[in-house]
This record gives structure tokens, C-alpha cells and sequence, in this order.
């Protein structure tokens, strides 16, 4: 309970008067602090003290036997140190002089003493109650006045509902201080800081102008405008500022720091470094300093350091969200994505609703595989952003990528209805619509890619792939070529290429295309696959077993790497081992009718008629175009006779 | 006993102001009712308290710190008003007259006293009751 009043009195004399104040006092609902007992042991003091602290007015009463009492003398002793607003008050009876004795001489207020303050001379009880009363009702008049009309009380009520936010009432607050006292330097900043806040930059710039004005000296005024032209990107502008208050006041870490994060706008990553630095050799616990510079190191790619700045930042303030995620993003981009992930968790623990960190922990996710759970951080994001644009975006890749085409599209549609010109959702729907063989549409997506995005690499890619499925290679080629002139790291557009150039004959140019796929990517398994291909039909079939060789070491399971080989080392005359190869292919995928074929039709070579009747007869049980393939191919030419071999292929 | 004047007000902060105006009337001769809730119940006392305040001629309010809050004086006030009772307002030093509209509207059209103390609220009181009495 808080109290208002606190009536300080000597027990045997003074009960009744205090009583009955106390009791006058409840009937307009002030809250009084009365001494019910005269047992002053530890507990009773300390309610008392702590009664003494929060109440507003400290009453006094002067009757017989106070010049006495230690503890009226205590409790007055305590409200002179607490600075209350006392009102003395003496029963008519008693010389002023008593008054004297009770005071020491190192009682006073400022430099009066107790007797020089005003003192309320009362009769009786309800003499005093209706002056004690009436004295509390003019002071808080008085009060409630000041504040009216005082700059500085209206000041510090504007700065009150800062402090609750409530910036329309704080700016009320500024403007009146302001129209009474319009020298009044602090209020015409505060009022700039609330019109900042407002989303009013170029009234804050005003106030801060006019405060600038009337002190020119004032660092708070050119700092806080320089902070709301960098909002402006005036940089240099806002340079200059600080550059002025750090003139007044070198040792502005503040300051500092304010410039830094200027020079990073401007570009100037090194110089705002050493100006964080600077920052943090003044304050060497600035944690926020220590935030950019991580920041800043990340940008650098110095991930090492930068990491090394944000744990400073997270050691000094444990729970600051922004350094936890910034680390997270720096984890990322050095594709360390379980130390990012686990940043981006720490910063949801902190600020569970940290939209863009779900976020992060979603891409976090998807690039550790873990595509469900990066689908459920991305709802997390959505749910508390519904219009989220990323978080949309970033859900229907992980839903591509986890092979949901279908709702993947869904999503990509409802990114474009957020942001009709989001060239990448346009690209990734495209993708997603091949993946399905819708290809008109795809080739359309990918159309509105590139209208919104024509320096997009994938979208012409995707508008390649598009084309050619739709058999247009040349214009196919083409928009690979378009690819790659943008973005000529990307191995799957020369692959794509290569496709191509396979399908117009000319397969010269496609081996070049393979070869250049590999180089960015040494084990892509396509580009390894096809060039063995074009080896083998070029008859280059040494080349193109080392090839085979290279693609099945790295990738065992792929069962057209292993039939393909078997070809080409049956073309070799290397028989046994062509055999073991397309065992390996049947072995890995037994329903797989090409190398059951080609197993038969190695054996029937040998002359195996048994084991050449019995693969073949598996192949055309899983597809019947080998019987045809079988009456053309020479391989059968020994068996064509056969009646064995008739009867399966009739 | 028939009362001529009735003395309304606060009991913890008007007391002292009131009895001493009692005493004073008694003095002066003047049949007085100064209401004691002390002794009777509150049901007898409100009895008491009308029937006083029917029959008494002049109506002395005195406005203390916190008489704006008294409900009891407030009714009495009503009362006298309706009642059509001389009324004297009588007010603390300090207080203004701007307060008095805090208890009823109709107090600042009223003459309002003005006293210091105890001593000063008996004599302006009398004197004003007798002033009433010759305009009679």
C-alpha cells in the first residue's frame, strides 16, 4: 500500500489529534500513515520507515510532550533526509520556543530550520484537521498548477509518456513547454526525438534546427539530427553533424559510434571500423559496438572476426536478440547452417516473436535437408507476418526441393499475388511447373521472370529447359547461352547446354558444354553421364569407360552409369567385364529392361543361348518393344533361326 | 424545546468551530441544535436531526476542509433549502467560494461569511442572525 501522508506525533499526547486527522483524511481518500502502537520494536520501524519513504507529506505534530520523544524526532529526521514536503504543525498551547529545543542544529532544510518553516497553529482536533487538510488540498492545487503552467513539470510529463510510449500525448506534452517557453532547449530536442518517432523526420529536423539555434553547444541536438538525416541517406550531411559534436565533445563514444554507422551507409566499411573502434576504446563494454562490428566483418567476409564481435556483444548483453541473429546470418553465409540454426533458435528464445529470424532458422533448415521442419519455421514467420513475402517465397522452395511441386506452385501464386513482380517466385514456379511437365506454363513463368528480372540466370535457364521440352533447341540453346552470359558459374545451365547441342548434332561443342560443367562442378553426375555418352558415340570408348569409371566411383548406385559402361566395354571386346557391369545395373534396379536387354544381348555374342533367352525374355516381360529390337539387332543374328528365340519374340 | 437555529456541519474537521458557536448562541440566548451523533443511534439521531431542522429559523452551515464530502451535510443543506430556511454560509478563511459549489451549486449564490478561527465564525454568525431578525 502507498500512502500519501505520514502524521508523525508523540503517543501520550498527540494520539487524538492524529486520530482524528487520520480519520478527516480518509473521508477524502487520502491514505495515512498513522502509528497504531507505541511499541517501537525492529518490525514497527520498518513499516514506519517504509511508510516515511513513499508517502508525499510529512505531518508533524508539535503537542506536549514531542520536544521529547526520540522517535517523532527519528521519522522527522528521516523525511528532512528524504526531502518530504513537511508541514510542522503546533497546538496553540505550546511556545513556538518548544519547537526550538526539538531541533538540532544540523536539522534544517536548506539553510532554514525547522522553526523557520511555516508552522500550522491548531486548537483542538478538528481546528487541525480542517487547516492541515485544507493546507495538503492548496498544496496540490499549487502542484497540479506548476505543472500547468511550469515548462519543466510539463517537460518531464512529456517524458513520462515517453517512457509509456505514448508519443501523441508525450509531443502534446513537448509543444506546450515549448509555447511557453520557447527558449527551452531540452523540450524543443525531446520534441524533435518524439516527431522522429512519429515518422515527422523533417519536423524533428525543425525542432532539433531551433534547438541548434539556441545552443549551438548542444551535442544532443546535432547528434540526434544527425541520426535523423542518416534515416534521409544525407550522410554527409549527418557526418558533418557528428563531426560538430565531437568537436565539442571528444569523448562521445556515442558520438562515435553514430559516425561509424554513417561511414558503414556510406559505404566506407574500413572507416567505420576504426571509428567503432574508437567507439569501444571509450567504452569498452559497448556492446552495441561491438554488434556492428560484427555486422560489418560479415559484410567484409571476414566471418572469423565477425563472429568473434558478436559473442563480445552477446557476452557483454546475454540477451541481446539482434547480435544472436546477426551471428546467425554471418553462420549462414559461411555455411556453417547448424551454428546458424542454432543462433536463429537463440534469438526466437529471446524474441519469440522475431519474424525474421523463424525465417532464417527456416533457410537454416532447408539447406541441413530438414525440409518439414523449414516449412514449419517459415509458418511460424507467416503466422506473425502474414504478408511476409520471404517467408512465402522461402516455404515454396522447401516445398520444391522436398519434391511437393503442387503446393509449391500454390505458394509461388500466392508470393506473386503479394508481390506481382517477385522474379524469382515467377523463376522457381517455372521449375516447379517443369518438374510436373507442364511445360507451356512453365515456359510462361519463366517469360514473367525474365520480364521482371532479365539479368535472371535461372529464369532463362528454366526458360531453356522449357523450350526444349517443348522441342524448340534453338531457341532453347539460346536462352542457355543467356543464362550462362549472366551467370557463367552456374554448372547446370551448360549442362543444359550441352543437352542441347546433343539434340542439334553437335556433339563436339556439347562435350565442351559437359566439360565446362564439370569444371565448376567436378563430380556432377549428369554432366559425367553425358559426356561418356558422347564418347562412346564418337567411338572414343576408352575415354569413355574413365568417365564411367569416375561417375560410378563417385555415385555406385546410379544404374544407367553402370549399363552404359557395360556398352561401351562390350564395344571394347572387354565382355566379362561389360557382363559384371550390367549385373551391377540389374542388381540395382531389376525391373531395369535396357540392361536386361543388353546383358542378352551379350550373351547371345557368347554364344550363351540359355542365359541370352533367359535376360531377354525378362526384358520383353517388362517392356515388348524388345521383341522387335531383338528380331533387328545383329547381336541375335546367330539365333534368329532359333525356335526357342522365335517363339519369345513372336 | 423549540429550535431557532440549526448549525450544520462536518464532524471531524468543523467540531470544535461549531460547538463553540453553540455555546456562544446559548449564551446569547438563542435555542441552538448542534447535532451529536455520539448519543443516539443513527435512525433516532436522523429523527432528531429533521425535526430540528424543521422547525429552526436560521440554518448555519459551517464549511470546513472537507464538508464537499460530508453526505449528511448535504442532505441537510437540501433540506433547508427546500425548506426555505435563512441560511448562512459560513466558511473558513481559506476556503473560496468557488469550493462551496463542491457540496451544492447553490452555495455560491448564497451570502457567504467569512471567519478566521473559532472566536471570529461565533461573532460574525450572531451578528448576522440578528441582522436577519430586524430585516423581519
Amino acid at each position: 500500500m502507498s500512502y500519501d501522508v505520514f502524521i508523525s506525533f508523540d503517543y501520550s499526547t498527540g494520539l487524538n489529534f492524529a486520530k482524528n486527522l487520520e480519520e478527516a483524511f480518509r473521508k477524502i481518500d487520502i491514505n495515512v500513515f498513522l502509528t497504531t502502537s507505541e511499541n517501537f520494536n525492529l518490525d514497527l520501524r520498518k513499516k514506519i520507515d517504509f511508510a516515511i519513504t513513499e508517502s508525499k507529506f510529512f505531518i508533524i505534530l508539535f503537542t506536549a510532550g514531542t520536544p521529547n520523544s526520540k522517535e517523532v524526532q527519528r521519522e522527522f529526521k528521516k523525511a528532512l533526509d528524504l526531502k518530504k514536503y513537511i508541514i510542522p504543525c503546533r497546538h496553540s498551547k505550546l511556545p513556538l520556543i518548544e519547537t526550538q529545543k526539538f531541533i538540532e542544529p544540523d536539522q534544517y532544510i536548506g539553510d532554514k530550520g525547522l522553526l523557520d518553516l511555516y508552522q500550522i497553529t491548531f486548537e483542538d482536533e478538528y481546528d487541525l484537521a480542517n487547516k492541515v487538510l485544507l493546507e495538503i488540498m492548496k498544496i496540490k492545487v499549487k502542484q497540479k498548477e506548476r505543472t500547468d503552467t511550469d515548462p519543466e513539470a510539463i517537460l518531464q510529463k512529456g517524458n513520462l509518456y515517453v517512457n509509456l510510449m505514448d508519443w501523441d500525448k508525450a509531443l502534446e506534452a513537448y509543444n506546450t513547454a515549448t509555447k511557453i517557453n520557447p527558449y527551452y532547449v531540452a523540450a524543443w530536442i525531446n520534441k524533435g526525438n518524439v516527431q522522429s518517432e512519429l515518422g515527422n523526420d523533417l519536423g524533428a529536423i525543425k525542432s532539433y534546427d531551433i534547438a541548434i539555434e539556441l545552443n549551438p553547444n548542444s551535442t544532443e541536438a546535432l547528434d540526434n539530427k544527425g541520426i535523423i538525416l542518416g534515416k534521409l541517406r544525407k550522410y554527409d550531411k549527418s557526418l558533418d553533424l557528428f563531426n560538430r559534436s565531437l568537436e565539442l565533445k571528444p569523448n562521445s563514444y556515442r558520438t562515435w559510434y553514430n559516425k561509424a554507422i554513417t561511414y558503414y551507409q556510406l559505404k566506407k566499411p574500413k572507416k567505420s571500423l576504426q571509428t567503432l573502434n574508437k567507439a569501444i576504446k571509450l567504452k569498452p563494454d559497448f556492446a552495441e559496438a561491438f554488434q556492428s562490428k560484427g555486422v560489418i566483418l560479415g559484410d567484409l567476409k571476414k566471418e572469423i572476426k565477425a563472429i568473434d564481435a558478436f559473442n563480445k556483444a552477446i557476452k557483454l548483453k546475454p540477451d541481446y536478440v539482434e547480435a544472436w541473429y546477426n551471428k546467425g546470418i554471418t553462420l549462414y553465409h559461411s555455411q556453417k547452417y547448424e551454428a546458424a540454426l542454432e543462433s536463429f533458435e537463440k534469438a526466437i528464445d529471446i524474441n519469440p516473436n522475431f519474424t525474421e529470424a523463424w525465417n532464417n532458422k527456416g533457410t537454416s533448415l532447408d539447406k541441413l535437408g530438414e525440409y518439414q521442419k523449414a516449412i514449419n519455421a517459415y509458418d511460424k514467420a507467416i503466422k506473425l507476418k502474414p504478408d511476409y513475402v520471404e517467408a512465402w517465397y522461402n516455404k515454396g522452395v522447401s516445398l520444391g526441393k522436398a519434391g511437393y511441386y503442387e503446393e509449391a506452385i500454390e505458394i509461388y501464386d500466392k508470393v506473386i499475388k503479394l508481390k506481382s513482380d517477385h522474379a524469382d517466385a515467377w523463376s522457381n514456379k517455372s521449375l516447379s511447373l517443369i518438374n510436373l511437365n507442364r511445360y507451356e506454363e512453365a515456359l510462361a513463368a519463366a517469360q514473367k521472370a525474365i520480364e521482371f528480372d532479365p539479368e535472371s540466370a535461372e529464369a532463362w535457364n528454366n526458360k531453356g529447359i522449357s523450350l526444349g521440352h517443348l522441342g524448340n533447341h534453338e531457341k532453347a540453346l539460346e536462352s542457355f547461352d543467356k543464362s550462362i552470359e549472366l551467370n557463367p558459374n552456374l554448372p547446370k545451365s551448360w549442362v543444359n547446354k550441352g543437352n542441347a547441342l546433343e539434340i542439334i548434332g553437335n556433339l563436339e561443342k556439347a562435350l565442351d558444354a559437359y566439360n565446362k560443367a564439370l569444371e565448376l562442378r567436378p563430380n556432377y553426375s549428369i554432366a559425367l553421364e553425358r559426356k561418356g555418352l558422347i564418347f562412346d558415340h564418337l567411338g572414343l570408348y576408352n575415354e569413355a569407360v574413365e568417365v564411367y569409371n569416375k561417375l560410378i566411383e563417385k555415385y555406385p548406385s546410379i544404374a544407367t552409369a553402370w549399363n552404359n559402361r557395360g556398352i561401351v566395354l562390350s564395344k571394347l571386346q572387354r565382355f566379362h567385364d561389360a557382363l559384371e557391369s550390367y549385373d551391377h545395373a540389374t542388381k540395382l534396379n531389376p525391373n531395369y529392361a535396357t540392361a536386361l536387354f543388353n546383358k542378352a544381348c551379350l550373351y547371345a555374342l557368347l554364344k550363351d543361348k540359355e542365359r541370352a533367352l533367359e535376360n531377354l525374355s525378362k526384358a520383353i516381360n517388362l517392356d515388348k518393344k524388345f521383341k522387335e529390337n531383338a528380331k533387328k539387332d545383329q547381336d541375335f543374328k546367330n539365333l534368329w533361326e532359333d525356335k526357342d528365340f522365335k517363339k519369345l519374340v513372336e | 424545546m423549540t429550535f431557532k437555529v440549526f448549525i450544520c456541519y462536518e464532524s471531524k474537521t468543523g467540531q470544535s468551530y461549531a460547538q463553540n458557536l453553540y455555546e456562544a448562541l446559548e449564551k446569547d440566548g438563542e435555542n441552538a441544535f448542534l447535532a451529536s451523533s455520539k448519543l443516539l443511534t443513527k435512525h433516532k439521531w436522523r429523527e432528531k436531526i429533521d425535526a430540528a431542522l424543521e422547525e429552526a429559523t436560521y440554518f448555519v452551515l459551517i464549511y470546513t476542509a472537507v464538508t464537499s464530502s460530508s453526505s449528511e451535510v448535504k442532505r441537510e443543506c437540501q433540506k433547508a433549502l427546500k425548506l426555505k430556511k435563512d441560511f448562512i454560509t459560513c466558511r473558513w478563511h481559506q476556503i473560496t467560494v468557488e469550493k462551496t459549489k463542491e457540496l451544492l451549486n447553490e452555495l455560491s449564490d448564497l451570502h457567504q461569511i467569512k471567519f478566521e478561527d473559532k472566536h471570529d465564525l461565533a461573532n460574525k454568525a450572531i451578528v448576522e442572525i440578528a441582522k436577519l431578525r430586524r430585516a423581519k
